[in-house]
């Protein structure tokens, strides 16, 4: 046999496989750096991260180190993390309260608004044409919607509620009708592509891959009886379905349901490039991603909550969400492994292509969804996602219109 | 004197058996000897895994699981997809105070791991805070905490206890 094997990939629409250079080739990754990372709005935080005049968050998008902070007038803004003067890190810690800002090199101290208040030496600026106003931190647009912080590096961009559309409604309820609060936090970086790990989150094929799921979600009667709905921008979202808990020992999800959840109820939102929102009846799960290398991925994933409750119900939750997704749960460990072997098979060339054929009417294990998220993928790259260096000027333009 | 001095001795032989078990409890994680760890838990006994997230400031219960949940969870282990990997436990007890037929014990732990490819590295820091209790002259583990420093894993610990 001959290798790479020569599958008869013809055969196939074009939509229906992809080349796997786009999850390994550094090129691609630096493109998709400044093409998407840098040209949507991407999830950062929870607003209840940053609740009090003086909170800041430090996150990265795409390759750059950003503050989520709320300022004295409660206003929500989003600064670049680094010093204008020679480039330091303003914040070194992920989360905290301050009254102003101020790097350790030089001690140039900066509003919560960004503003440069005050250097260290003023006077040997004088007469330098040096001036406090010309050197804030760079602000970026940042709005939040149900609680959910999002920041864009694009100044052109559409508004936020118009880049979710009509996405966000299948979480508008649950997120956005009590104060909501994230109580879970933790992450990792895993040894593989950050788009492995949203295809891991949007695909449903694999529920057969974990024991767990074998016994819950393809156990329950609506599992196959739902459909997905693809957006605009490349989000989709798939319908509730019932899971069937107690066949996995994990008793019944009928009581202190989120609001707009169904007893046992699972739904799952995909954003548009990296955020996935896991609806259950009785936890919210996002993961977000960033992006370090072609191989390489920071993933946080986060535990939502209704913000007071009693401790008896916060330990259900918690419980819930740690049995079956945190880093001693039964799920996340299978898929990480999943997603690094898929990598390391990608990156030696062994695995040139992966299939994305699977046509179930829209149903849960229909591969529509990924489809379509390819598609967003080609069209803001300019490259065809089954092809990606076979592109020529008229291509390109084709996919850019598209 | 002599009273106090068997009081002290008593006290060293407590000590000493509290360290020598919370050693066996590790091998027997090392092994994968689950029935064997889960056997030196109380019946009531509790085991939890604790985080701090600096991310949003809070404490966080990784795991908590009662002995009935750990062994029903342990029993599923072929079931799952897991690491193919071996770990070792380095561990040293730095207090233990007994109270009769209760004591209490803080160890500092740290768990290497040999992956499938040979390649060994520090996989876990941490401290057990076990509170014990001594049923037919058997010192068993009524509530083990585990206070994880280690936050972000190569391979996630999975079900695995640490």
């Amino acid at each position: 046999m001959v290798f790479p094997v020569d599958r008869p990939l013809h055969k196939l629409k074009e939509t229906h496989y992809l080349d796997n250079r786009i999850f390994t080739d550094q090129a691609i990754f630096e493109e998709e750096q400044r093409k998407i990372f840098e040209k949507v709005w991407c999830f950062v935080c929870h607003e209840s991260e940053v609740a009090e005049p003086g909170d800041y968050r430090a996150v990265t998008v795409g390759r750059h180190p950003l503050i989520i902070v709320r300022d004295r007038t409660r206003k929500l803004r989003a600064l670049h993390n680094t010093c204008p003067h020679r480039g330091q890190r303003i914040v070194q810690k992920e989360s905290g309260n301050v009254r102003s800002f101020q790097c350790f090199y030089h001690l140039w101290n900066f509003g919560l608004d960004g503003t440069l208040r005050q250097v260290t030496r003023p006077s040997g600026y004088e007469n330098t044409g040096f001036e406090l106003k010309d050197f804030c931190l760079p602000e970026v647009r940042v709005d939040s919607l149900c609680g959910l912080i999002f920041v864009t590096l694009d100044p052109e961009i559409e508004p936020l509620a118009d880049f979710l559309g009509a996405a966000a409604d299948h979480f508008r309820e649950t997120l956005g009708t009590e104060p909501m609060e994230v109580f879970f936090f933790h992450r990792a970086i895993f040894q593989t592509n950050w788009k492995l790990w949203n295809d891991n989150n949007s695909e449903l094929y694999h529920e057969y891959m974990h024991y767990l799921n074998r016994n819950t979600n393809l156990k329950g009667d609506s599992f196959f009886n739902r459909s997905w709905r693809l957006y605009r921008n490349g989000h989709n979202a798939v319908e509730e379905a019932e899971v069937a808990y107690e066949n996995g020992g994990l008793g019944n999800r009928a009581d202190n349901r989120l609001p707009g959840t169904s007893p046992n109820g699972f739904k799952l939102i995909n954003i548009f490039p990296d955020t996935v929102v896991n609806c259950r009846s009785t936890i919210v799960r996002m993961d977000r991603m960033v992006p370090i290398g072609p191989g390489r991925t920071l993933i946080e994933w986060r535990g939502i909550g209704v913000k007071g409750e009693p401790e008896s119900i916060r330990s259900m939750r918690e419980r819930h969400f740690t049995e079956i997704w945190g880093p001693c749960g039964r799920n996340i460990t299978e898929d990480q492994i999943a997603v690094e072997t898929q990598w390391l098979s990608m990156s030696a060339g062994s695995a040139p292509h992966t299939i994305l054929a699977r046509e179930e009417g829209m149903k849960p294990m229909d591969d529509g969804n990924l489809r379509a998220y390819y598609q967003e993928w080609g069209r803001r790259l300019g490259r065809k996602p089954n092809s990606p260096f076979d592109r020529n000027p008229a291509d390109a333009a084709l996919v850019e219109r598209a | 004197m002599l009273a106090t001095a068997e009081s002290a001795t008593d006290a060293n032989s407590d000590r000493f058996a509290i360290e020598a078990m919370i050693k066996t409890a590790c091998w027997h994680l090392d092994t994968g000897e689950f029935d064997k760890w889960i056997g030196l838990f109380a019946a009531d006994g509790v085991y939890e895994i604790e985080v701090y997230s600096p991310e949003i400031q809070k404490s966080m219960r990784w795991q908590r699981l009662t002995r009935m949940e750990m062994a029903t969870l342990l029993s599923e282990m072929p079931n799952h997809l897991t690491e193919d990997a071996r770990r070792a436990h380095m561990v040293m007890t730095v207090q233990a105070n007994v109270d009769r037929d209760a004591a209490s014990s803080i160890s500092r732990f740290v768990v290497f791991k040999t992956n499938a490819r040979g390649e060994s590295g520090a996989y876990a820091i941490g401290t057990y805070v076990d509170d014990l209790v001594r049923q037919a002259g058997v010192w068993l583990i009524s509530r083990r905490k585990v206070v994880l420093e280690t936050r972000m894993f190569d391979v996630f610990p999975h079900i695995i206890p640490l």
